[in-house]
């Protein structure tokens, strides 16, 4: 007690003092390095909150809490993650008003390319089972090697929530660690000659009459085959026939901008908060993000590799570094690409073609979530 | 104790939806744009 008010340092632990490390390291990283910072600043803000003792920020309604005594962070915990699950949703909404689907219309090959960067989710799986994990945590681990921020969230949030926070890390830090952990295996994978194919930089056009029926087919092709995938799928393409549509021009904007700002902080800030120390210090935390690397780099590798095959085939040239792309670290992965492209070849300009499996990733692994879904979810 | 038939199911079941799927997607786009594109040129040479 000090000056009659009961303070929180003494309830301070080590674990607490830890999280709060972390999440003043993340903050750093979004604001210094620029890592993510929309996602990494939020979430570092709501780790640090969430793990000061005493503040009842975490703290959500339920039976015995009274009126007024829950926390925000509880709140948004509860209604926006664990039971209602609507944020991950909205999210995919508003990306799916901000996508051009152009270069994957224009290239359908690329589905192909998102298919095989999703063998990361299976691998990752398997070796979550290994270390004794429950089928709905491998699930929901291995859904970190999609790259796939708000499909993590979603598939855990219903599969395995006591993990959600540290997986919803690990994807949006893999994702901030693209440019690290994808050109090594890259490299790895394809010779040099492989990296300096060239490829013209024009796509085809894209009518607008394709880019309409584009959302609407893959809404009912997808929704009909497996239905589970339909609050992530049927969202995304819903936000992109909002933007294709051109008739609803304030709708489209209002997703692309406010809707998704609003959203991302009440979904960051709950990721932060769904990481109290006494949940995450524990060796199953580093086990989650050990695997999760290892799906994002076996997914890379996947992708690679079905490149290379497609390269080899293929009438026209093609690049096989373009199936590092197919995971769904949009546009990261893309650049990449066209980064290590014009490394290896001043006239290479990759990053429309890699922007086709990059957007066929978003939908592979929200396929690949809405099949663990259609499985396992209650 | 991993049930490995469960398993497997699970991962091989797993890899051929998305495959499918994604293939299913690749063709029906393909086809749609050929359709669409030849309609345009015939459009485009009437007039």
């Amino acid at each position: 007690m000090f000056l009659g008010i009961q303070m929180g340092f003494p309830y301070l632990n080590l674990g607490q003092i830890i999280m709060i490390s972390v999440g003043l390291g993340f903050i750093y990283l979004a604001i210094k390095k620029e890592w993510e910072p929309y996602e990494l600043l939020p979430i570092g803000a709501g780790m640090i909150l969430a793990n000061l003792p005493l503040t009842g920020l975490t703290t959500e309604p339920g039976p015995g809490v009274g009126t007024g005594m829950a926390g925000i962070l509880g709140i948004i915990l509860k209604y926006g993650l664990y039971y209602w699950t609507i944020l991950p949703q909205f999210i995919f909404f508003g990306i799916g008003a901000l996508t051009d689907f152009g270069p994957l219309i224009a290239n359908p090959r690329a589905f192909l390319l998102g298919a095989a960067a999703q063998l990361g989710i299976y691998t990752s799986f398997l070796g979550a089972l290994f270390l004794g994990f429950t089928i709905p945590e491998a699930c929901s681990i291995g859904i970190v090697g999609g790259a796939d921020g708000p499909t993590t969230i979603y598939t855990t949030g219903l599969l395995a929530p006591d993990i959600m926070g540290i997986t919803a890390t690990a994807a949006y830090s893999y994702m901030a660690m693209v440019a690290i952990i994808q050109p090594p295996i890259i490299k790895l994978l394809t010779s040099k000659a492989e990296r300096q194919i060239y490829m013209k930089p024009q796509l085809r056009r894209v009518s607008k009459t394709e880019k309409i029926l584009f959302p609407l087919m893959t809404m009912l092709v997808v929704l009909l085959l497996i239905p589970k995938s339909a609050p992530l799928v049927g969202m995304l393409m819903l936000g992109n026939l909002f933007r294709e549509s051109n008739v609803v021009e304030r709708l489209s904007q209002t997703a692309q901008n406010e809707l998704i700002n609003i959203i991302t902080i009440l979904l960051m800030l709950g990721i932060g908060a769904s990481m109290p120390a006494d949940q995450v210090m524990n060796v199953r935390t580093l086990m989650v993000l050990t695997l999760g690397l290892f799906a994002f780099a076996i997914g890379t590798a996947g992708g690679v590799l079905l490149g290379k095959l497609m390269s080899k085939f293929s009438k026209e040239p093609f690049n096989p570094m373009l199936g590092a792309a197919g995971v769904s670290a949009v546009p990261m992965s893309a650049r990449i690409v066209q980064h290590l492209g014009q490394r290896e070849n001043r006239k290479n300009f990759l990053l429309m073609h890699a922007m086709g499996p990059n957007v066929a990733g978003v939908i592979g692994s929200a396929v690949a979530g809405g099949y663990f879904l259609g499985l396992f979810a209650k | 104790m991993i049930n490995w038939n469960e398993t497997l199911r699970i991962v091989f079941g797993g890899l051929a939806a998305v495959f499918f799927i994604m293939t299913l997607l690749a063709v029906m786009t393909h086809l749609v744009g050929k359709v669409l594109t030849r309609i345009e040129q015939k459009n485009n040479g009437g007039k």
